[in-house]
């Protein structure tokens, strides 16, 4: 019944019975799972017959028929498929039954995570006080003396300090310049009546309160220095910035000219918080917490819920089949092992993913923090954890190379640990642990699937931008 | 959803796909590939039928419940473990039944409006003998 096996195929049988394969994939999924691999495996050996028979010309005439066939029978069976499709009151019983138990799960999950998460960030956008800011800005004028004594210009044209700008800055936060602004508007009586029952706050207090409401920053390429005060009423930030930069010329008069280009006035609208960009950070950060938490919990479920491993099929006597090699990415037998690191691993690394984006979002946006080295590596860190995510749903789908990333990266990360506690090599140089690190985070990068190789992309042209950004800005170089 | 007939009378006649393949299994189980042989060597090689005319009334036929996968295999020896066996239900054997008994009504009719020759046996038989 079965055709012997003679000799190998020849070329172009085994060329028809690949492309045969390729066709195959016009018929509805259902069906190709289903009968796929029968139906290939019967024109192959349809083929061979036809080799037998008539060698090319064989095969020609096989096409032939074959051809028209599978045209018609694709469209039959996709018309069957739409006739057997389910309707919504089907689906929604479906969706109940017993066996998607872990769809229910993850949806459920998925919906509450989700709606709790932007309930809560539009609630406190909402709560939280609104914050009114205004701006003076103020030209600063080196005199001839104030530069540093080692310090020249790069063209050498005279002295230069190229610290002066971020000097005066610390020069306008300093209880030199504040102090006065404290007792001009009498800060200690006006804010103790706001917070301390009516009585009159510690200077030391109130000159914390004032820094924390305070931003100062240069104006690119300019001699330009920006005081923006911020208070939860608008003529309240207008003069203390004006009261600010009042001061400050106040200090400087007999040292060389500052003067105030820009006087503050009242805004008109809040600038904190950001409404719209507060609520799409929520709805953002929501979607991916959801997305982790609904895949972590449901795939709990589902391994909870699996089904005991079919017996075997009985060994059969005579020859055994050959061995086939195991492609990279060919699925393993998952292990208990396997389905628990998987989990593990794609939870963490989800939620480590939007967390670490969030807090840069945060700090860039809302706090408008200034961008140093270890803000830098936030992205970095944030897309790693990113790649870690995909790691584990690889582990969880049974792929080969998962479990090699995953000890390698365990390794390194042990080594790192072992280098950055004096466990091994105590005295051993810091950049040592740092670059095993950066190793590792590499060598995950590198390891396959499209999606990680986005992930690292991502990153390093995250951490590019920023570091142009930094360039850019003098003043944040800290 | 509809339900499946258990009677053959309550089925339509078959389509020759249907019938060829049950005539195939007819006489025991077969897999794919042997069914397809089955069909042609039973037709002299008219009828070939492809993959997708195969297995697509292999499905309608295991929907239907005339017939079913079986586990086991002639001879394991030479056979490759992965071809899927198919045989016939009760269903089906009254169906293939049901429709030969068609046929051949049909055809004692053709023939007695002189459409088509007298069986050949019977006109050996009083013809040579």
């Amino acid at each position: 019944m079965t055709p012997e096996p003679t000799m190998p195929d020849s070329k172009a049988v085994a060329l028809s019975g690949t492309l045969y394969q390729r066709l195959v994939a016009a018929y509805p999924k259902a069906h190709r799972r289903e009968y796929g691999q029968p139906m290939v495996q019967l024109f192959r050996d349809q083929c061979r017959d036809a080799w037998r028979g008539g060698r090319t010309w064989g095969l020609i005439w096989l096409w032939l028929r074959v051809l028209p066939d599978l045209v018609n029978t694709s469209v039959l069976e996709h018309l069957s498929a739409l006739k057997e499709r389910k309707t919504m009151l089907e689906r929604i019983n479906s969706l109940f039954a017993p066996r998607s138990a872990p769809r229910l799960v993850f949806i459920s999950v998925f919906a509450g995570v989700f709606l709790l998460v932007v309930t809560a960030s539009t609630l406190i956008t909402f709560i939280l006080p609104e914050s009114y800011a205004s701006t003076a800005r103020v030209l600063v004028r080196q005199a001839a003396g104030e530069a540093s004594q080692k310090a020249t210009s790069p063209d050498s044209l005279g002295p230069y300090d190229p610290y002066f700008l971020q000097t005066q800055m610390e020069l306008i936060q300093s209880q030199l310049v504040l102090g006065r602004v404290i007792n001009d508007l009498d800060l200690n009586e006006a804010w103790g009546k706001k917070t301390a029952n009516g009585a009159p706050l510690e200077p030391s207090l109130t000159l914390t309160l004032l820094r924390s409401r305070l931003e100062i920053r240069t104006v690119r390429n300019t001699s330009l220095i920006e005081i923006r005060a911020f208070s939860d009423q608008p003529a309240e930030a207008a003069r203390l910035a004006n009261a600010i930069a009042q001061s400050y010329q106040a200090y400087r008069s007999h040292i060389a000219s500052t003067e105030t280009v820009d006087y503050a006035v009242p805004g008109l609208r809040p600038v904190r918080p950001n409404k719209p960009a507060n609520i799409a950070v929520g709805v953002m950060g929501g979607f991916l917490l959801a997305l982790a938490a609904g895949a972590a919990v449901a795939g709990i479920v589902a391994w909870l819920r699996r089904k005991p491993p079919q017996s075997a099929p009985p060994p059969t006597t005579g020859a055994p089949p050959p061995p086939s090699l195991p492609r990279a990415g060919s699925p393993l037998p998952k292990t208990a092992l396997d389905k628990v690191a998987g989990i593990l691993w794609m939870s963490i690394g989800a939620a480590l993913f939007a967390v670490t984006l969030l807090t840069l979002v945060w700090f860039l946006f809302f706090q408008q923090a200034s961008v140093t080295p270890e803000l830098l590596l936030l992205p970095l860190f944030g897309l790693v954890w990113g790649c870690n995510a995909v790691l584990g749903f690889s582990l969880l789908r049974g792929k080969r190379w998962a479990r090699i990333c995953l000890g390698v990266e365990g390794v390194l990360l042990l080594m790192y640990y072992c280098f950055r506690y004096g466990l091994l090599f105590p005295h051993s140089p810091a950049w040592v642990s740092k670059v095993i690190i950066y190793l590792g985070w590499l060598m995950v990068g590198l390891l396959p699937w499209i999606l990680r190789w986005v992930f690292m992309a991502l990153a390093l042209a995250s951490v590019c931008a920023l570091l142009w950004h930094r360039k850019e800005t003098p003043a944040n170089q800290c | 959803m509809a339900t499946t007939p258990t009677d053959p009378a309550d089925l339509p006649p078959l389509t020759p796909a249907v019938f060829h393949v049950l005539l195939a299994l007819a006489d025991g189980e077969r897999h794919g590939y042997a069914i397809m042989q089955e069909v042609a060597a039973s037709t002299g090689g008219r009828i070939r039928m492809g993959p997708g005319t195969l297995y697509g009334t292999i499905k309608r036929l295991l929907e239907a419940r005339m017939i079913e996968e079986s586990d086991e295999r002639p001879d394991p020896d030479l056979d490759d473990e992965r071809r899927r066996y198919y045989r016939l239900t009760a269903l089906g054997q009254r169906a293939v039944r049901a429709e030969a008994q068609r046929y051949a009504e049909m055809a004692q009719v053709a023939r007695r409006k002189r459409l088509i020759a007298k069986p050949i046996r019977a006109a050996n038989a009083g013809g040579l003998s």
